[in-house]
């Protein structure tokens, strides 16, 4: 702790900005400033930039620590470069040097016995020094996989197993909906040095990483799409079937461990672990992360295995997102023999997409970034960033862990007794998500938690939530906007989601007193208002007074790359429109007609739905919003009916999917 | 997605005149489904960056007869007509004559150095023409008599000047005074050359200069010049005649001259097409319609919503990109009486039965009251062709969009004739569909590159490429998968936008050089006996790709294991830099006899054909292959009317070496 403390001061004393200045003061009166604006993530985990030389694109698609401390980094663009002294530690900076060149599309990175690993699209690369020049003169097939041609056969790793074997993952193709068209695609395969492969598990969809826990335990990360309702990471075992059902076409292979064929999985959108309890082998997430709330493309996993020289989650998971540029924590814990957890904010605000995380020597973490092909909440097209603990203990939940009637909570420092203990101070609902070929879900089935009882333990370390029936199964929410901590700060970030998979058996708590707040069904459906003869916001139906008719009529697309067909459009003031609204990219949609000059909140609003988000279709209620879709699936489209305003002007339209608004805006000139 | 595919689908049929247009030049395949480099013409691209027309019928361009001499004005007796030469590799000027008709040959002697003329005279022009450059050759051709575009062995020029192939020498203005008459000129973007005594293919694209009465008031102009299907100029103009020039003056026409003090040249293949006229459409009204159920009979169905003039077709004038209905009227113009080819794409119509037909889109044309084209939505491109006589004549073009949900609604209208170029009557801004992606060039000067891509070859996509460039200016593309090389070219190397660029949905590199397109089969096959088929591909379980080493230079040697024989393939530039000399090592198992049936495919092409120098032609004169001194004698065996040269793998004490050369 100690010499992290003195790292913290270094980096402060190595600046020179205003900026420093005033973290230097932060640190020093910690509580009054903490008072005055509450704790922020940087207070505790500082992010810094490497700097990258021009003529770089460090699009980094593999990254690896090297034994002598240098970061070795693979590219989309196929180049692995070594970093020295990425850290700019001592004054100094980092030194890039190009370690191989010319691969194709290398989206992972692995060192082991003097040679380099990596996944290029067709097969798995040993890159080795012979001549001790610094630059790799072998480049050598480990093991081959066909492909059909397609770009989104991308291939992810290798990632070493305890017993010294290389794990790859092999993404589906993309043809607007994910597909399997040569063999193993949507597979996970374990290859030997020798170059033997055994397929371990099928059903994968887009599984960009995946890596170990603390006890040996491969975890990997998915991406909401078709038969994915939200991202998540799921425990992977040999015989495992992950949900996407087009790559069990080869699963009468020689040597494959799963049985099941695609006639085997119904699409009937109950939710993934009911259809589980029927189809043996399915793997349901070991923690959901509710999607556009703890991220929209799940990457990077991390474990922490830095013994507390990172902070206080050791044995802990990082978990990247690529679309909204920032790292998840994850604790898991193992009930009746299976993985479960809960999943909290970390850290946001990274420069790009994050893809890649790996440990350095100096204790920090790297976080390998890139976004072209897939925006990023981090504009950047790619970067690389080191994410320094500042020695200060953030007052953060550390882990929720499930009991037989509720969950305990326990927090990174004592907790204040009054508010920790108030049940007010809490809220927990539930609810999951539909598998089916549909890309992505809605929120279903969710259920407000009455909190019976809250006991604080007598060190004032961890709360014990007793609540009203806990969900097998579900997703939980939880939320602590009430605790405060013994100084009164509140938690840097006060809710998770923990993944109820196994209710624990055991003693319950005796509670005596009664449900703070009864069970209640979650809110219907919001309801357009309904004034006078005035449509719908939604009106998916033509108004029945317009006789059948429409004064003008336009069609817009949802298209790849965060765009819409039209930047502009116009229509006569109080014309009765048709909008037809198309996707036509492999990423979720709406189409939201706002007032002028209020796209950007409108927005913002929508990042902050939470939960809620899904079933409104992210459209925020406000009086901004005059006319919207609901969320419109890949390849799927909504036809809406409205009047236009009788005001002419500039008036705007947007998609408010969290974290689409700033690139997918227009304008709806209304004219006389 | 769907908007590239729409792109790519959109002038798939332009690239596939092109490639016919093109002949047997090579790289054009290559281009076929990197729609944005044809679209965005970037500098250094292809010779297919910018559509053109195929050429049909009467719209075809008009062969030279090159049965005898009649068609010229020959100043001496060095021009002659022959069958076919057997031009020396290495020699320079032997190109004897093999007796008949069908190519031009300069053969000067003392004496006899005069120039050829056309009897003909021209002015906006297309050319195209087959020219066979012995060693050392310096040849040129004067468009108008006046204006040089060179023609010479440039083979070995690693940074081609003026005086090398497809180069605009400098204007040659006397007037300067002795040693300062040279002003100008344009050297090609690259030097795309082949071998002496190869055929090689030139495009030139002239536009003559413009007269104000006897004022000047426009340069003459090369529109576009391609060699061996490389843009090496586009839009250059040129202030006044060349050194050498027949005439000093500049005027609306001129015949094409030939020099023939400057050594020998063979010539064929050579085909023009004269413009002499422009096709003007004027005053043009149009009526705008929009709403459902758009179809032939939008006009009776619907009121029009706006109504106005414009100077070109365009989609402008409707508000939604989705269901529309133009109607345009007024009078087109046509400079001379014959057959005009009328052309419209409606950009909205797709590839399968869902997104064509007349459901999603249609148009007709009239003319003089006349149907001039008729487009039923059955495909992109409809054609019409309607006999007009000079002059004015009313007319009525009118198309529909009945698709939903597809955001492109760019129409291109084009029209060509007798003495009139393929001309767009749109507005080119308004059929631009989205911007061009920046080019993303890999041209690596200082090192070997080795990279791996998807790439195009004979029509299908390889998926497991490696192209490798080397600082000599040399590059190839290999199958690791087969084995196999692809294509070699000299000049710039690779093109890797449509791999970088957003996803690189397409994942493809082009060679951005003159590449020659080899047949891309495996080198090495068992053969079980002597008639048996050489195999398009091997399976992974008899030829297992086992990756590349670097040599000190960083230059490859792929391995891979072949029914388990060892297999090392060097393929490296030349001491002379300008071609590609293969050698395979292989090794067998020691346990076991070197297996027998094992051969070589040295080349497959056409024809293929023994030189009195040893070495093997291959194709229509495309390349050679020469073999190192000493080497056992391949043999060539016709098989699915392709000859193939092959070479019998001889083990002794389990190793065996199979070597040669590409020269190109």
């Amino acid at each position: 702790m100690t010499s992290m403390m003195r790292r913290g001061s270094v980096v402060l004393l190595g600046a020179t900005s205003l900026l420093a200045a005033a973290a230097w003061t932060a640190v020093a009166q910690q509580p009054a400033a903490t008072a005055a604006r509450g704790p922020v993530e940087n207070d505790y985990y500082r992010m810094s930039t490497v700097p990258i030389p021009e003529n770089v694109v460090l699009e980094v698609g593999g990254l690896e620590t090297l034994p002598d401390g240098r970061l070795a980094v693979a590219t989309r663009r196929g180049e692995v470069w070594f970093i020295e002294n990425p850290g700019s530690l001592k004054g100094g900076r980092p030194h890039f040097t190009r370690f191989a060149q010319g691969l194709h599309e290398a989206l992972g990175l692995s060192y082991r016995d003097g040679a380099l690993y990596t996944a290029q699209r067709s097969e798995l690369t040993r890159l080795r020094d012979v001549d001790g020049d610094g630059k790799a003169d072998r480049y050598e097939t480990v093991y081959s996989w066909p492909l059909s041609g397609n770009y989104h056969e991308y291939s992810f790793g290798p990632v070493f197993s305890p017993s010294g074997d290389m794990i790859v993952t092999l993404n589906l193709a993309w043809v607007g909906y994910g597909d399997s068209f040569v063999k193993w695609r949507g597979w996970m395969l374990s290859i030997a040095p020798d170059g033997t492969m055994k397929p371990i598990a099928a059903g994968f969809r887009s599984p960009s990483s995946f890596g170990y826990n603390l006890e040996g335990d491969l975890f990997y990360s998915e991406n909401q799409g078709d038969w994915v309702g939200s991202g998540g990471i799921s425990h992977v075992e040999t015989g495992d079937f992950m949900g996407n059902p087009m790559g069990l076409k080869w699963s009468g292979e020689p040597g494959s461990p799963v049985k099941l064929t695609k006639a085997d999985i119904p699409d009937t959108g109950e939710p993934k672990f009911e259809v589980a309890k029927r189809v043996p082998h399915l793997k349901t997430p070991a923690v959901w992360f509710p999607h556009t709330i703890l991220g929209i493309s799940t990457s990077a996993i991390l474990v922490d295995s830095t013994h507390g020289g990172f902070g206080p989650f050791a044995g802990q998971l990082f978990v990247g997102d690529e679309g909204q540029s920032k790292i998840m924590r994850v604790f898991l814990e193992k009930v009746n023999g299976v993985y479960q957890g809960v999943v909290f904010p970390f850290r946001e605000g990274f420069a790009s997409g994050v893809f890649r995380e790996v440990w350095g020597k100096d204790g920090s973490m790297y976080v390998g970034q890139t976004s072209r092909g897939w925006a990023a909440t981090g504009k950047a097209t790619y970067a690389l960033q080191r994410l320094v603990w500042t020695g200060k203990m953030p007052f953060e939940a550390h882990r929720v862990e499930a009991r037989p009637d509720g969950f305990e909570i326990t927090f990174t420092s004592p907790v204040d007794r009054a508010t920790a203990g108030d049940a007010a101070s809490y809220t927990v609902n539930s609810f999951i998500y539909k598998y089916h070929h549909t890309y992505g879900s809605p929120v279903i089935n969710q259920l407000a938690h009455g909190i019976r009882s809250v006991i604080v333990s007598p060190d004032g370390r961890s709360a014990r939530l007793v609540v009203d029936s806990l969900r097998q199964g579900y997703i939980h929410e939880i939320k602590m906007m009430g605790v405060r901590s013994e100084s009164g700060a509140p938690l840097l970030h006060d809710f998770g989601y923990y993944t109820v998979n196994q209710i624990p058996s055991g003693v319950r708590q005796a509670v005596t007193n009664s449900p703070t707040a009864p069970p209640r069904p979650a809110a219907p459906r919001a309801t357009a208002p309904s004034a006078g003869a005035a449509l719908a916001k939604r009106q998916t139906s033509m108004p029945s007074e317009w006789n059948g008719t429409v004064d003008q009529t336009v069609s817009v697309q949802g298209e790849e790359g965060l765009k819409f067909s039209l930047t502009s459009f116009d229509v006569k003031a109080g014309a009765h429109i048709r909008l037809d609204f198309a996707n036509v990219s492999d990423m979720l949609h709406n189409f939201v007609v706002v007032r002028p000059g209020t796209a950007a909140q409108v927005g913002d609003a929508s990042l902050k739905l939470g939960l809620d988000g899904t079933r409104l279709d992210f459209v925020p209620r406000t009086n901004d919003v005059l006319f919207h879709t609901a969320i419109v699936a890949p390849q799927q489209s909504e036809t809406i009916y409205f009047t236009a305003p009788t005001t002419p002007g500039e008036y705007q339209f947007l998609c408010s999917f969290p974290g689409h608004a700033l690139l997918m805006q227009g304008t709806m000139r209304v004219t006389r | 997605m769907t908007k590239r595919l729409e792109n790519r689908e959109g002038h798939a049929d332009l690239v596939e005149s092109l490639l016919k247009k093109a002949g047997l030049t090579i790289p054009g395949r290559i281009a076929t489904l990197l729609l944005p480099i044809v679209l965005v013409a970037a500098p250094g691209t292809n010779a297919f960056a910018q559509p053109r027309a195929a050429p049909q019928g009467e719209f075809a361009p008009r062969a030279v007869s090159l049965a005898n001499l009649d068609a010229f004005r020959a100043t001496s007796a060095n021009w002659i007509v022959a069958a076919g030469v057997t031009p020396g590799r290495i020699l320079p000027v032997a190109l004897p004559p093999l007796p008949g008709a069908g190519v031009l040959m300069n053969r000067p002697a003392p004496g006899a150095t005069g120039p050829l003329f056309t009897t003909w005279e021209h002015g906006d022009l297309d050319l195209s023409f087959d020219a066979l450059l012995p060693k050392g050759a310096r040849a040129g051709i004067y468009l108008m008599g006046r204006y040089e575009v060179r023609l010479a062995d440039s083979w070995g020029t690693r940074s081609a000047a003026l005086t090398d192939l497809g180069a605009l020498p400098p204007r040659w203005d006397v007037t300067r005074g002795a040693g300062r008459e040279a002003v100008g000129g344009t050297p090609p973007r690259q030097n795309p050359s082949r071998a002496p005594g190869l055929w090689q293919h030139i495009d030139i694209s002239f536009r003559a200069p413009r007269f104000d009465g006897h004022r000047k008031i426009a340069n003459a102009r090369f529109a576009r010049v391609t060699v061996n299907g490389v843009v090496v100029h586009e839009n250059v103009e040129v202030a006044g005649p060349s050194r050498d020039a027949a005439f000093d003056d500049e005027r609306p026409t001129g015949p094409l001259m030939f020099p023939g003090d400057r050594g020998a040249l063979g010539l064929r293949n050579v085909r023009y097409k004269l413009f002499t006229g422009a096709v003007v459409i004027g005053p043009l009204r149009y009526r705008a319609f929009e709403g459902e159920s758009m179809d032939s009979s939008f006009a009776a169905t619907h009121a029009p919503v706006r109504e106005g003039v414009a100077t070109a077709f365009a989609p402008d004038p409707v508000g939604t990109p989705d269901k529309f209905a133009l109607s345009y009227d007024g009078t087109i113009t046509v400079p001379t009486t014959g057959v005009y080819r009328f052309q419209l794409d409606l950009g909205w119509i797709g590839p399968d039965s869902a997104t064509r037909g007349v459901n999603v889109g249609g148009g007709r044309l009239t003319i003089d009251g006349k149907p001039a084209l008729l487009h039923t939505g059955a495909e992109r491109r409809a054609t019409g062709d309607v006999e007009l006589k000079a002059g004015p004549h009313p007319f009525v073009m009118e198309y529909y969009k009945n698709r939903p949900f597809f955001g492109r609604r760019d129409v291109q209208v084009w029209v060509e004739g007798p003495g009139v170029e393929r001309q767009p009557l749109h507005d080119e801004f308004s059929a631009a569909f989205g911007p061009p992606a920046n080019p993303i060039i890999v041209d690596p000067q200082m090192e070997p590159v080795v990279l791996r891509s998807f790439m195009r070859h004979g029509g299908t996509k390889r998926v497991i490429v490696a192209s490798v460039a080397d600082p000599l200016g040399v590059h190839y593309s290999y199958d690791l998968a087969q084995g196999a090389l692809l294509y070699v070219w000299r000049g710039p190397f690779l093109e890797t936008t449509q791999m970088w660029h957003e996803r690189g949905e397409d994942q493809l590199a082009e060679p951005l050089g003159g590449a020659i397109s080899l047949a891309g089969t495996p080198a090495l096959a068992f053969l079980g006996s002597a008639n048996a088929a050489w195999p398009d591909s091997l399976d992974e379980s008899v030829y297992r790709r086992g990756g590349y080493t670097l040599d000190k230079l960083g230059r490859p040697t792929f391995l891979a294991q072949l029914r388990g024989i060892a297999v090392e393939d060097n393929i490296r530039p030349a001491a002379d830099g300008l071609t590609l000399s293969r050698e395979l090592h292989l090794r067998a198992p020691a346990t076991s006899t070197a297996p027998p049936g094992l051969f070589v495919q040295l080349a497959r092409g056409e024809h293929i054909t023994r030189q009195p120098d040893g070495s093997y032609v291959v194709g229509d004169r495309s390349f050679y292959i020469t073999l190192p001194a000493g080497s056992p004698l391949p043999a060539i065996r016709r098989q699915n009317e392709h000859d193939e040269l092959l070479l019998p793998v001889k083990f002794a004490r389990g190793a065996a070496s199979v070597a040669y050369t590409i020269v190109w």
